[in-house]
Parts: C-alpha cells; sequence; structure tokens
C-alpha cells in the first residue's frame, strides 16, 4: 500500500512538473507574440496619427491663462446641497426642463443655495473668459493625474442653470442669461483640459444640458435685438462642440492605453491607489495573465482607432456603424472572459454617442428656435418653413442628430414649435417628458424649442 | 514487514526462492526488495533526468519570458513615451483628490463593474450608498 501511494505520489509529482513547464512555455510563447503584435499595433497607430500619450494631446498653457486654478478654488469653496436642497434642487431641474413653475418654498431653498454660492459662481465667470484649462499641471500621465470632482462639477452647472431661472422671472434675466453663457463657456473649456477622460466627457454633456434648459428657458418668449440673438446663436453650433467631444474619445483611449501598459509592466503600484490592493495574489494573477493583458490593450486600441472613424459621423450613422461593429467582433470570446481583464464593449460607446446626440439635439434646437426669433424681426412674423431661413439667418436647415433629417417645425396657432424627434425617433409631435431619470437615457419622446406667440 | 509485500512482489519471491529456504533469507530479500522499490520511482535516472530537466527548462523559460517581456516594455514606453509607467504611488492624488474618490462608478461601460468593486474594500458601505446616489441623480441629468 505504501509503495503505491508513494509510487503514485511520484509520478503525479512528474507529471505536474511537465504540465507547468508545458504551460509556462505555451504562455512565455504566447507573451513574446502578443507583445510583438502589440508593439507592432502601437508602432501603426502612432504612424497614422492617432495619439498614444496625453502629452500629444495637451499644448502648453500659461498659469495666468488657466481656467483650473479658479475652478480650484471654487471647488474649496462650493457648497454642496443638503438633502432638502438637494431634492428641491432636481425638482427644480425637472422644472426648468419642462416649463413649470418653482412652489415657492422650494424657490427659498433654492435661493438661499445660490446665495450660499455667490462667490463659487463669480469663480467660474471668471474662469469661462480664461484661454485653457489645465487642473493638473504636472507631467504625470492622464493615469497619475488629478481630476476636477465631477459632482462638485455637476452642481456648478445646477447653481447656473437655476440662478437664471430664477432672475429670469425677475428683472435681472439679462444677468441670469449672462449666466448660463458663461458657464457654457466654461464647460466647453473642460473640453480642452489636460485630463479630458470621457468621464469629464460625460459630466460636461450632462452640464451644458442644464444649462442649455436653463438658458431656453431665460430667452424663450422674451423680446430681444436682432444683434444679440445672432450673437447668441454662434454659442449653439455643434460643429466646433463635436470636435470637443471627439477630443474625450481620444484622451479615454489614451486613458486605457496607460492603464494597461501600466499593468502589463507589472506595476500595481501604479494603479494601486485606484483600483487595486496590490496584493501578492494579484501580482502573481497578473503575471500569469500578461499575454491576455497584452492582448486586451491591442483589442481596447483597435477599438479606440475604429470609434476614432466614427466620432465625426451623424448620431443615426454612428449607431448603425456601432450595431455592425458589435455584430462582428463586438463581444468578448468567453475564454478571456474570467480573467476579469480590462475588457470594454462597442455597446458602452453607444449610450455615450447618445448622450451626446441629445445634448446635440438641443443645441440645434435652440439654435433654429434662435432664428426663427430674428426672422419674426426681420419680417416681423414667424416663417412658415424652417427652409426659410437659409441661407439669409441659417447656413443650412438644421438635421435631427437622430435621423439625419431637417429638425422638424411647426407654426400652428400660438405657438413656435421646434423638435428633435430623439432617441426613439418617432415623432411625438414635440412632446417632451421630463422625469430626471429620461433626460440623457433612452427617452420616448422629443426635444423641443416651444415658444408662445404674443 | 507484510504490509510491505504487493501480490506482484509474492509472486515474484515464490519463483525466486520456493519454500523452504534458510532462515531469515525470505525477509532479507523482501527488506531488500521492498526498499528498493520504494525510492526506485524518484531516484532512477530517467525520471531524475526528467525531474532536473523540466525544472531546469522551467527556470530558463521563466527567466527568459522575463527578460523579453523588459525589453518589450522599454520599447513600447520609448514608442509612446510615457515617461512614468511606473509610478510612485506616494505622488498619487490622495483619497478625495481623484476623480474616482468621489465617483467610482463608471459603470456604464463594461469595465466598470471591475474598477469599482476594486475600490470596495477601501470603503465603508455607507460611502458607496452615498456614491451610488450621487450617481444615480448625476445620470438623471
Amino acid at each position: 500500500m505504501g509503495i503505491s501511494v508513494r509510487k503514485v505520489m511520484a509520478k503525479i509529482l512528474v507529471i505536474l512538473a511537465i504540465l507547468a513547464t508545458a504551460v509556462l512555455t505555451v504562455r512565455a510563447v504566447f507573451n513574446y507574440s502578443m507583445g510583438r503584435k502589440l508593439e507592432a499595433a502601437l508602432r501603426d497607430a502612432k504612424a497614422d496619427g492617432f495619439p498614444l500619450s496625453g502629452f500629444d494631446m495637451t499644448p502648453a498653457c500659461a498659469e495666468t491663462d488657466n481656467g483650473a486654478s479658479l475652478w480650484k478654488a471654487a471647488e474649496e469653496l462650493i457648497v454642496l446641497p443638503k438633502h432638502q436642497e438637494r431634492t428641491a434642487s432636481v425638482k427644480a431641474i425637472e422644472s426648468l426642463f419642462g416649463g413649470s413653475p418653482i412652489d415657492p418654498k422650494s424657490r427659498k431653498l433654492l435661493s438661499d443655495w445660490v446665495a450660499k454660492n455667490r462667490r463659487v459662481i463669480e469663480l467660474i465667470d471668471e474662469a469661462s473668459s480664461m484661454v485653457c484649462f489645465r487642473y493638473d499641471t504636472s507631467e504625470k500621465p492622464l493615469l497619475a493625474k488629478a481630476y476636477p470632482d465631477p459632482i462638485k462639477l455637476l452642481y456648478a452647472a445646477r447653481l447656473l442653470a437655476i440662478q437664471a431661472i430664477l432672475r429670469a422671472e425677475e428683472t435681472t434675466w439679462q444677468e441670469g442669461l449672462a449666466g448660463c453663457l458663461q458657464g457654457m463657456r466654461f464647460f466647453k473649456n473642460l473640453a480642452d483640459a489636460d485630463a479630458s477622460v470621457l468621464i469629464m466627457g460625460l459630466t460636461v454633456v450632462a452640464d451644458l444640458k442644464v444649462l442649455v434648459a436653463g438658458f431656453n428657458r431665460t430667452v424663450q418668449g422674451r423680446d430681444m435685438d436682432t444683434a444679440e440673438l445672432v450673437a447668441l446663436m454662434k454659442e449653439f453650433d455643434a460643429g466646433p462642440w463635436r470636435k470637443k467631444f471627439a477630443r474625450f474619445f481620444r484622451m479615454e483611449g489614451v486613458f486605457g492605453l496607460e492603464w494597461g501598459l501600466a499593468r502589463i509592466a507589472g506595476n500595481p503600484e501604479a494603479l494601486e491607489a485606484r483600483w487595486f490592493s496590490g496584493r501578492t495574489w494579484e501580482r502573481g494573477h497578473d503575471w500569469l495573465i500578461r499575454p491576455l493583458l497584452k492582448w486586451e490593450v491591442r483589442r481596447n486600441l483597435k477599438m479606440s482607432l475604429e470609434i476614432d472613424k466614427l466620432l465625426f459621423l451623424p448620431y443615426h450613422e454612428q449607431r448603425k456603424a456601432l450595431d455592425q461593429l458589435v455584430a462582428h467582433r463586438g463581444s468578448v470570446p468567453w475564454h478571456i472572459r474570467p480573467f476579469d481583464i480590462m475588457i470594454t464593449d462597442y455597446t458602452g460607446y453607444r449610450t455615450i454617442f447618445m448622450k451626446e446626440a441629445t445634448l446635440e439635439a438641443m443645441m440645434l434646437t435652440t439654435k433654429a428656435g434662435l432664428a426663427c426669433k430674428i426672422s419674426r424681426n426681420m419680417n416681423g412674423r414667424y416663417p412658415d418653413h424652417l427652409e426659410d431661413l437659409v441661407p439669409s439667418i441659417l447656413d443650412e436647415v438644421p438635421l435631427d442628430p437622430f435621423t439625419g433629417k431637417p429638425l422638424v417645425y411647426r407654426f400652428a396657432g400660438d405657438e413656435v414649435l421646434v423638435y428633435s424627434v430623439g432617441s426613439n425617433g418617432k415623432d411625438d409631435g414635440g412632446r417632451e417628458t421630463y422625469q430626471i431619470t429620461q433626460l440623457v437615457m433612452e427617452k420616448d419622446d422629443d426635444w423641443a424649442w416651444r415658444e408662445k406667440v404674443r | 514487514m507484510k504490509e510491505l509485500i504487493d501480490p506482484e512482489i509474492e509472486s515474484t519471491l515464490k519463483t525466486v526462492t520456493p519454500a523452504p529456504a534458510p532462515i531469515g533469507l525470505r525477509e532479507r530479500i523482501l527488506k531488500g526488495i521492498s526498499t528498493g522499490r520504494r525510492t526506485k520511482s524518484l531516484t532512477t535516472p530517467l525520471m531524475r533526468f526528467a525531474l532536473i530537466g523540466c525544472l531546469a527548462f522551467l527556470a530558463a523559460v521563466i527567466v527568459t519570458d522575463a527578460l523579453i517581456g523588459k525589453i518589450q516594455m522599454d520599447r513600447i514606453q520609448t514608442l509612446v513615451g510615457y515617461p512614468a509607467l511606473h509610478n510612485d504611488s506616494a505622488v498619487l492624488p490622495l483619497p478625495g483628490e481623484g476623480l474616482f474618490d468621489s465617483w467610482p462608478e463608471r459603470l456604464w461601460i463594461d469595465r466598470m463593474p471591475l474598477l469599482a468593486y476594486g475600490k470596495a474594500p477601501r470603503r465603508t458601505w455607507h460611502d458607496i450608498r452615498d456614491i451610488k446616489a450621487l450617481w444615480e441623480e448625476y445620470d438623471g441629468n
């Protein structure tokens, strides 16, 4: 019996040793070949002009031109709403989008909250006129940089929009309007920041939507002179904004690359502060799956390059292209899934494109709405069709990002209505719902500019 | 000794030393055979060669892999131009300064659960609940 057991154990030992040698040899070969492929992919991407580093994308910014210094001060000073104020601010945002009045109790809470943050609003106004935004001026990779706090950015946008609404109902509406515009410029500057990764892009989209809604609420139904309206219309050009938004995607690609390379380099310390506890088993795990990490980094790089080709397409084309990519190579192989590596998928990008398209739809309907106001100033009446505004006021009829067709225009009775059919792609007659969760997600109705004719 | 005898040895023994045999011979032979068999499987030249060869090859594979990996990573780092892939964790943002300290939920992209849950042990559930509430509120805007 004893001899048998020892014999079996000895055989198992030898078999295990052979097996381990075979597995680790295959791993080493795979590691080498994946490394070569990754290197070649990086070289090709660089040759095609795709940025591989945050440094490639961030021009120098003099300290005197840097709006981030002012925002840092604002971050320190901002008073976030308490629970009651937060609830009231959510309701106010909904009424802001919906055009319904704010109840007196909420108004008082919000006025007090705005008053507490007066200095913050001033700092943002000041920062909006700065040339550039570098939050972390150190020469660190994106992975190690400090980022503005998105929650504080979100509340800052709400402050500006709520201030505009409150002032719209007073005699100082121009100040509220100016606040909205300065806020929009401030958030657009963030798109040129040193660490404009996608999460910041989505924050900026959310903030701009709040501010555009605040702007609309302030301007709709108000008499304004033509020169002022022409100047305002320029703020809602979607083209320059789209270029800025594209930068978020590229930065995200670089960020993912840095993250993956740091992990491949066997340096969990670089990541520890964010995602890893740096335990020994994690290091061992990363060492073992290093070839897969290289495979994943290369795959993500290819995905970034494919996404890059879609950045300037209208949303309805982006959606189709992404569906094709998902169908062909969007899914992650089953044998990779258990390794818990940085798996990204094309489906996530579809949501992000959709969120950006909703902002674009809002900007375009606002632009068309302002053009209608200009037409009324010039001709004494609103146009019968949006085409009537071309070329005297608009270069072309704005196209709905969700369909690729012109925005829908209705001028009937006492109301002028310009709208995008929204993410459901269906004409709901300009009907809009304003539940807060529907404002950026899939929404079963339209995005509209609505103005009562007086 | 009885327990050391296996049927194979017993049958061989009967062939080699049929009874009656000199006193003690049977036990001496059995002892010798069983002692030899006990270690034979690991001490035969073939097994030793296989084991040592495996271990030596394994060590060579690991060392070569590490060396080639380092050379490749050095080339990649030169290519991408990151001066600090090997960051000193001490220079990373302190808790409260970084983006993910107040907002780990990059959950709309598939990789995000990994990032968010990787952070979880450092936080109390109360913190996570607060962050999730803020996140939901944010995503509604």
